[in-house]
């Protein structure tokens, strides 16, 4: 069996939904992270896809953009995920209600 | 030097000489002493002042058709610029208080400007996520810039998940407009849908994206992150966030549909249509049932943007006009309101935001008092304010592309906020407080309050300079 354009899709398909339900229903924020980095991996295997189905060069140099950009969201993110954790002592999402209204 | 390079860097060069001045403010804050951190900010303020003389005019496009500087990006330029200028100068003394005045906030906020002109210069969609996310981190940054603040802690948590959540959606609809259309640049993809409309692999990958813009813009459903991230901002930052962000989201949304999507921007009229009265009546009940005057305002700014899609859903150059100069004004108002709000404090352990807070104000601080008074009159929209022309010409936009009903449900909206925004006022000038506040205006704030009161009241009575000035630039 040949793998197509399709295949790849259906398989970014599924990473994408697994990351996005992730993020709305897992509860610890270090998770609901991995899970958005699951998306953006969705998005690149995508991106390469097209890429090598177009062949333009345009997606893949896409990627190393998004990959970089993930790399300092992940720093500013866990960077605020410890700033909170020092003063609540948790990473629960759940927990997250001071303010309300 | 060739031709073509030449016009290249014209293209980015206000950027350019954005990042090198924001290279030197770093410089500016290692030796600053830690009494003098407001300096930066000051520094910032020249180095704005200084872009905005030296930008070049006219239209320039650069990098393959990539890039483009004209008076559109110039006119949002000016919108970030004012922004900065007075968040910086309302935020010394609430920063100062707070014992948190250190010279990064203004540098990263001066870093955020810089992935906002990029949003809105942008001709391409590599160039606009970069811009984006420049923003964005520099945004969650300063959402959690209080770390000792639990509130704080929170609001830059949620603004980062939803951002981040809100970008992955965005990019997810992106791949599937580069594979369908196989390009990124806005013309280009323009080009591929002109006969290629009713694709559904595009609608999907336009859907996502949008929803993605609509998260940005905090447009109801997708505003869940907006309320909280406001509330826990430090005030003067919130201010800023309800503005900058707002502003250059929009600027790139309006490039996005005009040049992009414009062949298929029929199918997307229902869209941005349902978007601006769920937003419009959402921000609008919502905020009347707050006691939180911060809180208020932030359902206010959801309400705002909804007035704003308004221009959009009539995807013509005078709503793009009208959305212009409403983020113009929405600008100086906004950042006036919060400036004030940020300044008032108690001295018992409730909120300071608590509406209750306001009562008596008039006596004991009748300048700021009156200031508070023209924001919130401005922003509910009373002539003879600046924040009526902004509505008027919005109105006026949806009128002619006749789209009536929705300018009426703009205006029921408008009356409806008068309600809260004139509660406000009530508690200041007519109520008795309850507890001992104070508020004074030191220097800086003083000045920054000064002149979004004086904008307020002057663009209100002069509109037609004011606007043919801005339409003159935005053509």
């Amino acid at each position: 069996m040949e793998l197509t354009l399709a295949h790849y899709l259906i398989l970014s398909a599924v990473i994408f939904a697994l990351g996005m339900t992730g993020v709305l229903i897992r509860k610890n924020l270090i998770v609901m992270f991995m899970s958005l980095e699951l998306m953006l991996n969705a998005v690149n295997i995508n991106l390469a896809a097209f890429s090598n189905y177009l062949q333009d060069m345009t997606g893949q140099i896409f990627i190393v953009f998004v990959m970089a950009v993930a790399a300092a969201e992940a720093a500013v993110g866990l960077a605020l995920i410890i700033s909170l954790f020092r003063n609540k002592q948790t990473i629960n999402a759940e927990e997250l209600n001071i303010m309300r209204g | 030097m060739t031709p073509q390079l030449f016009n290249d860097i014209i293209t980015v060069y206000p950027e350019i000489l954005m990042t090198i001045f924001a290279l030197v403010l770093i410089v500016i804050d290692v030796v600053a002493g830690d009494k003098m951190k407001a300096s930066v900010g000051y520094f910032g303020i020249a180095f704005v002042a200084l872009v905005a003389l030296l930008s070049p005019a006219g239209p320039f496009i650069g990098f393959n058709n990539m890039l483009i500087w004209d008076n559109f990006s110039y006119v949002f330029f000016l919108i970030f610029a004012m922004a900065y200028t007075l968040t910086t100068l309302g935020s010394i003394d609430y920063l100062r208080d707070k014992n948190m005045l250190k010279g990064e906030i203004y540098i990263v906020m001066f870093f955020s400007l810089i992935g906002m002109m990029f949003m809105v210069s942008a001709n391409d969609l590599t160039i606009f996520y970069v811009g984006l996310e420049t923003m964005a981190i520099s945004m969650y940054v300063l959402a959690g810039f209080n770390k000792h603040c639990l509130k704080s802690n929170e609001a830059g948590v949620k603004y980062f998940l939803m951002g981040a959540f809100s970008s992955g959606l965005f990019l997810y609809g992106l791949t599937f407009i580069y594979g369908l259309t196989g390009s990124l640049t806005y013309t280009d993809i323009a080009a591929a849908i002109q006969g290629n409309t009713g694709s559904l692999g595009i609608k999907f990958g336009l859907l996502l994206m949008l929803v993605g813009f609509a998260f940005k813009i905090s447009a109801v459903p997708f505003h869940m992150w907006a309320p909280d991230v406001y509330t826990g901002s430090p005030t003067p930052i919130a201010g800023f966030m309800t503005v900058a962000p707002k502003a250059a989201a929009f600027g790139a949304l309006i490039r996005f549909t005009w040049v992009a999507i414009a062949p298929a921007s029929e199918q997307w009229t229902l869209f941005f249509t349902i978007l601006a009265v769920l937003t419009m009546t959402y921000g609008n009940l919502v905020a009347l049932a707050q006691d939180n005057v911060k809180r208020m305002l932030a359902y206010s700014a959801i309400a705002h943007a909804g007035y704003m899609l308004i221009g959009l859903v009539t995807m013509t150059p005078e709503g793009f006009r009208a959305i212009t100069i409403y983020m113009l004004i929405y600008s100086f108002m906004n950042i006036g309101a919060f400036t004030i709000i940020g300044l008032l404090k108690n001295k018992g352990m409730i909120d300071d935001e608590r509406i209750e807070s306001f009562a008596g104000l008039s006596k004991k601080n009748p300048l700021a008092s009156l200031a508070m008074l023209l924001f919130m009159f401005s922003l509910a929209g009373i002539p003879p304010l600046a924040g009526f022309v902004g509505k008027f010409y919005i109105f006026i936009a949806a009128i002619k592309a006749e789209i009536y009903w929705l300018a009426i449900v703009g205006v029921l909206n408008s009356a409806l906020a008068c309600y809260y925004y004139m509660r406000v006022t009530i508690f200041m000038y007519f109520k008795e407080p309850e507890y001992e506040t104070e508020l004074t205006l030191k220097a800086p704030s003083f000045v920054a309050t000064f002149i979004a009161a004086v904008l307020v009241v002057l663009v209100g009575f002069f509109p037609s300079f004011f606007v043919n000035l801005v339409s003159s630039l935005t053509v």
